[in-house]
């Protein structure tokens, strides 16, 4: 390594030394440094291959706004080096080239370009069309950045959530003016900055603009006096991705190597922002103008005054604003040779810096600008012609400074709808109209000097603190006479491109967009900016629109003979800077719920499976087996978990009527200790949900609804009788009370040996309801149900005291070979039985008649209409639906998938919801739906399934269910 | 068969040094080895108590101070009520055996509804953050309060005991099924601030009335 002398400026540890591997060479840089500054260091020139024509490309920028050092890091593709801190260890490997980026074999692309215009795809390749599938496949296998890496490397990704009175967007002078300002009032704050420190443009210039003291100092003394104002929150390495509406912005964080996490994704909402964002490097256009060893103005003075790195030995600037002339000043300070500096504003400079360059006795040529550069893989000189004349000078160089003027960084407002317009005195497109509680500081506006950015961030700070409440109004009438007091917005040179034919000089480095580019499409038809920017894919690439910016729709404008500044910018979208898909699923927590009985189902096998919200048992056997299961419910007992089952209670003096709002059967019939069953529609009459209800009380009730539905019931009842005004009241006891299921024919046995309670038949019969106790004074609420098929009592119990009641239950159950049973165990029995399970067997094109439901439909009830019920009036008569049937197929053991499309007579005709292997039948049964005229009882159905080995379909009878104890006599023993 | 106990939702795998038996639950008093850092506390025992009615400002009482505005939390004796909306109110008995019920038909036993932790110490909002996008310490607020919304995606009741100065507490409540994966979810984001759980003793320590400064005693 070796670096300049330690200056005041740099924000390099040259006491801690990182290591790194570059194309598994070993490299070392310092804490402090990024990526692209370490290999820079170490001689790295060529960082990549450009995407299309695989030219060579260096280190451009520094703050994210170009792809061309765009590299592998430690397998993730497309890390950007110039933004990525260095940190020890990083394996650093270059993308997108075959060989080396030196040497790359795709490179012989270029040779070929003339055979690559815009829109080369569909004017070489789909004629005749035939062939495009054989070039379709060799484009897309030579296109591409990077290889996504199958084994992301597992790391610390996180999402955070902010909230505060002000944020503030970047943490430039500006912006630390603004936080400073709007924290005097107590606010929360909250600044955001891309970079790892606060300063801005402030933090590497040396200049005094005061006189007295040097711009760093100041951005340092703003710095100090911001981290000690205790309510404003800084986030520096946090660049904003998003701002939207209602002051709701998103942003990228990058953790720094002592930070938990790699990187983070940010929200913020702020009741005020201000922007101040500052401004960006309006790339000057030339032929070659992205060879490596061309860079931004800035990108080379933070070489020197930021990382102590001399870009090189010999330098050229061509430049069009008073901060490269400046550029100039600092490289020549730092030891470099500067050949010349060319202007492109004949004259308007600031003439301090005019006398300095002389003194030094650099050549500034005023009214020129770059119009090629030499060299192939690195710059080795520079055409400088005279905008005037034509006359052109040549010098060499290895470093070559560009830029054509600045630009207002004006993404986030573009996307938070202020009204961006072109200004033609400056040359500049800046926001006016701004939207509500959103206000902007500093160089977006168009200012230059320190005072006034200043001045204008304080400014912005007040009226955005004013905005929350406190009464600014003295401060905000000094502030605003501070800024009318100072110089307001001045532009820079408006240069689009330097004379050439505009083959080579590029406007977009990620696509390889040339100024000739747009010519074309411009002749082709393609005249408004965002059907160009589609057609030669301009501002598509991973930077987006950073490098292209205004010079993309002011070109257009000038080759479309228009005014400048009469197209507008392409549309700006978040994420403004790229994020790890990693940074968006966070710590990727799944919020899944467990019931009361978790850990004991797991401790007796039970293999799991996230069912909706729920973690639910699925099976009790490793090789997913029921037979065992199903056995025992048939034979003996088993017990299953089923707390997720929705549970409510409903009270209030209108209670019964929400309860007839909502249910199709009569529920005014319902008594004390008997249940009902019914279900509800939606509008359309479709089945959405069933269940069994209950009085418990005087206008008290208690009911339950399908797992699916527990989380909606509350918000359904309300909007189904919110212009009604009824008073009744709904608790979701859904967590509150555990279930479990004892079912099978010594079922009852097992239950009376935890209860002093009568559990006969003739005590609790079925579909009763009880209020019991367990021993040891457990409450249970006992529901007398048979969805199984068999004898069987669900117990609702507090869910604090369920595991206590399972394991009397188990206990008891031992004598008579009691087994757990799980969901798939309970799906094939509730099938013998033709029990439909609502969203699994139902879907929104079968109501309730279709589904054979319609003795539930009672509409001569107390009330002014159920919910549905009008449609199923309509439809009670309409031919051509579908409706849901039991079959079994014709071999007994033949079994199809549940899912199976039905086919009969050459169309698609249904399909099979469920089917299982009945135990009790040793036979196929399941559940369908079919289009009517297949429906009647002995139609055959043809099923075919994916994996079916016969190419004849599996034939199954139409047959009514129940298809097990039809007459229900094992429900009621 | 062991002796019959109610279990809390929550567990979180540590050793317990002291314990005490409450309504049929063995509550950890303290665990082994606490530190005084951030706490995050199990307080899903604590009785708490469903209020709904058409009228509820009648329940309004010196025992029972139903608040008038929905977000509003009145504390006494241990206990706070939290006004949720017009017509529903949620009691939460925080601290010792606190009220008996309220009797009649407009109040559920939500005990074993949802699980409740309660957050003490320095930076539990930094943590709370992390997991939740409300505005917890909203502009003029004054403790305690009630903020109603999503902690990560599940929805919740935040009670803020005390604000923002150096030893915040807050208490939030969720449906109990999520119990096992929030304790896991808010541990791991409290990671860098040193959140450990602690007993429930912490928090009946925090939420003890605090002595008034010497100069305004009166």
């Amino acid at each position: 390594m070796s670096r300049l002398p330690a200056s005041p400026t740099q924000r390099v540890d040259r006491s801690k030394v990182l290591s790194f591997s570059y194309m598994s060479e070993p490299r070392q840089g310092f804490e402090g440094d990024t990526l692209a500054t370490a290999l820079y260091d170490q001689g790295i020139r060529i960082f990549s291959r450009s995407f299309k024509y695989h030219r060579p490309r260096g280190l451009y920028s520094l703050d994210d706004e170009s792809s061309t050092t765009m590299m592998t890091v430690n397998g993730i593709p497309n890390v950007r080096a110039e933004s990525t801190p260095l940190r020890e260890g990083m394996k650093v490997m270059a993308q997108n080239v075959k060989g080396s980026p030196e040497f790359d074999l795709m490179a012989v692309g270029e040779k070929f370009d003339g055979f690559m215009p815009p829109g080369f795809y569909y004017k070489r390749f789909h004629k005749p069309y035939k062939y495009w599938p054989f070039f379709q496949e060799r484009l897309r296998a030579a296109a591409g950045l990077g290889k996504i890496l199958p084994e992301f490397p597992e790391d610390y990704y996180e999402n955070v959530y902010f909230n505060a009175e002000v944020c503030v967007v970047g943490g430039g002078p500006a912006g630390m003016a603004a936080a400073l300002a709007a924290a005097e009032s107590g606010l929360r704050v909250i600044l955001l900055e891309a970079r790892p420190y606060l300063g801005g443009f402030y933090d590497w210039r040396t200049v005094k603009e005061d006189g007295t003291q040097p711009l760093y100092e100041r951005g340092r003394e703003l710095a100090a006096q911001v981290a000690k104002t205790e309510n404003i929150r800084v986030f520096t390495s946090t660049a904003l991705t998003g701002f939207y509406a209602n002051n709701h912005l998103t942003a990228r964080q990058k953790g720094l190597p002592n930070d938990r996490f790699v990187e983070r994704y940010m929200e913020v909402r702020a009741g005020s922002v201000v922007v101040a964002a500052g401004c960006l490097e309006r790339p000057l256009i030339f032929e070659h103008n992205e060879r490596p060893g061309i860079m931004q103005a800035n990108t080379a003075v933070r070489l020197i005054r930021t990382y102590g790195i001399l870009p090189g030995q010999r330098a050229v600037l061509a430049v069009g604003h008073d901060l490269g002339l400046e550029a100039a000043l600092d490289l020549a300070s730092a030891g470099m040779d500067v050949a010349a500096v060319a202007d492109s504003r004949p004259q308007g400079q600031d003439e301090s810096l005019v006398a300095a360059l002389e003194k030094k006795g650099i050549t500034f040529l005023p009214g020129f600008t770059a119009s090629q550069a030499n060299g192939v893989k690195r710059v080795s000189g520079v055409a400088l012609t005279d905008l005037q004349s034509g006359s052109a000078k040549s010098f060499n160089c290895d470093i070559l400074v560009a830029m054509a003027g600045l630009s207002p960084n004006n993404a986030p407002l573009a996307m938070a709808k202020a009204k961006i317009v072109y200004d033609p005195e400056t040359g500049y497109f800046l926001a006016r109209e701004m939207p509500p509680h959103v206000h902007t500081a500093g160089r977006i506006m168009g200012l230059c000097g320190g005072a006034e950015i200043e001045a204008s961030g304080r400014l912005a700070g007040l009226r955005a603190a004013s905005e929350s409440g406190p009464d600014l109004t003295v401060a905000l009438k000094e502030a605003q006479e501070a800024l009318a007091g100072l110089p307001g917005p001045k532009g820079g040179s408006t240069i689009l491109r330097s004379p050439g034919p505009g083959k080579k000089a590029f406007v977009c480095f990620d696509e390889d967009v040339a100024v000739k580019d747009i010519g074309y499409a411009a002749e082709e038809g393609f005249n408004t900016i965002e059907l160009s920017k589609r057609y030669v894919t301009a501002g598509m690439g991973p930077s987006q629109s950073f490098l292209p910016g205004v010079n993309f729709p002011q070109l257009l404008a000038d080759y479309l003979g228009k005014e400048p500044g009469s197209i507008p910018a392409t549309t700006t979208r978040s994420p403004f800077y790229p994020t790890l898909m990693a940074t968006f699923a966070g710590p990727n927590h799944h919020m899944s719920k467990k019931t009361p009985l978790d850990a004991s189902q797991k401790d007796l096998g039970g293999i799991f499976r996230v069912v909706g919200v729920w973690e639910r048992a699925r099976y009790f056997s490793p090789d997913l087996d029921t037979t065992e299961e199903v056995k025992a419910v048939r034979t003996g007992v088993g017990m299953i978990d089923v707390s997720t089952l929705g549970k409510f209670r409903l009270h209030g003096p209108d209670s019964l009527k929400a309860l007839q709002r909502m249910y199709v059967s009569d529920m005014s019939k319902m008594v004390k200790g008997k249940l009902k069953y019914s279900a509800m529609c939606n509008e359309d009459g479709c089945v959405i949900d069933d269940g069994v209800a209950t009085k418990i009380g005087e206008n008290d009730y208690y009911f339950t609804t399908a797992t699916a539905r527990a989380g909606q019931t509350v918000e359904w009842f309300r909007y189904h009788t919110r212009h009604d005004g009824w008073d009744f009241n709904l608790v979701n006891m859904t967590d509150g009370l555990g279930a479990i299921n004892v079912a099978g024919p010594k079922s009852r046995e097992v239950l009376a040996k935890v209860t002093d309670e009568d559990v006969s038949n003739e005590a609790v019969p079925y579909m009763a309801y009880r209020e019991i106790k367990l021993k040891g004074g457990i409450p249970a609420r006992l529901l007398r149900v048979g969805f199984v098929g068999e004898m069987g009592f669900e117990l609702h119990v507090p869910s604090s005291w369920t595991q206590a009641a399972w394991d009397l239950l188990w206990e008891a159950g031992q004598e008579f070979g009691v087994k757990p049973f799980a969901l798939e165990a309970q799906a094939c029995l509730r099938l013998d039985k033709g029990h439909a399970i609502i969203g699994t067997d139902t879907e929104l094109r079968l109501n309730l008649h279709d589904l054979g439901l319609s003795f539930l439909l009672k509409q001569d009830k107390d009330i002014d209409y159920t919910v549905g019920v009008a449609a199923l009036n309509l439809a009670e008569k309409q031919e051509g639906r579908l409706k849901a049937v039991g079959f079994k197929t014709d071999v007994m053991k033949a079994l199809p998938m549940d899912g199976s499309i039905i086919v009969n007579d050459g169309e698609i005709r249904g399909h099979v919801t469920s089917c299982r292997l009945s135990y009790a039948l040793q036979r196929t049964v399941g559940l369908a739906f079919v289009e009517d005229k297949y429906s009647a009882e002995g139609s055959k159905l043809e099923i075919w399934h994916e994996g079916l080995e016969s190419k004849e379909p599996l034939i199954a009878t139409v047959t009514k269910p129940p298809f097990y104890d039809p007459k229900g006599d094992r429900l009621k023993m | 068969m062991d002796s019959l106990k109610r279990v809390s939702p929550l567990n979180f795998g540590m050793d317990p040094e002291e314990t005490e038996e409450l309504n049929g639950f063995e509550v950890v008093l303290k665990y082994k080895g606490e530190s005084k850092g951030p706490a995050l506390i199990d307080l899903s025992h604590r009785p708490r108590w469903d209020l709904q009615d058409g009228t509820l400002n009648k329940f309004n009482s010196a025992s029972l101070p139903v608040p008038e505005v929905p977000g509003r939390v009145a504390a006494k004796d241990g206990f706070v009520v939290n006004r949720l909306n017009r017509t529903q109110a949620v009691i939460w008995a925080l601290k010792g055996k606190g009220p008996a019920m309220p009797e009649g038909p407009s109040s559920t036993d939500i005990t074993d509804n949802s699980a409740v932790l309660g957050l003490v110490g320095p930076n539990v909002f930094r943590v709370l953050e992390k997991v939740c996008p409300l505005d917890l310490t909203p502009a003029n607020s004054q403790a305690p309060y009630l903020i109603q919304g999503p902690i990560m995606r599940v929805p919740a009741q935040f009670v803020v005991l005390e604000g923002v100065d150096d030893n915040p507490g807050v208490v939030v409540s969720f449906s109990r099924g999520y119990g096992p994966k929030m304790v896991e979810v808010i541990l791991e984001a409290g990671v860098e601030f040193g959140l450990k759980p602690a007993g429930e003793k912490r928090f009946s320590e925090w939420y003890a009335p605090k002595p008034e400064p010497e100069g305004e005693k009166k």
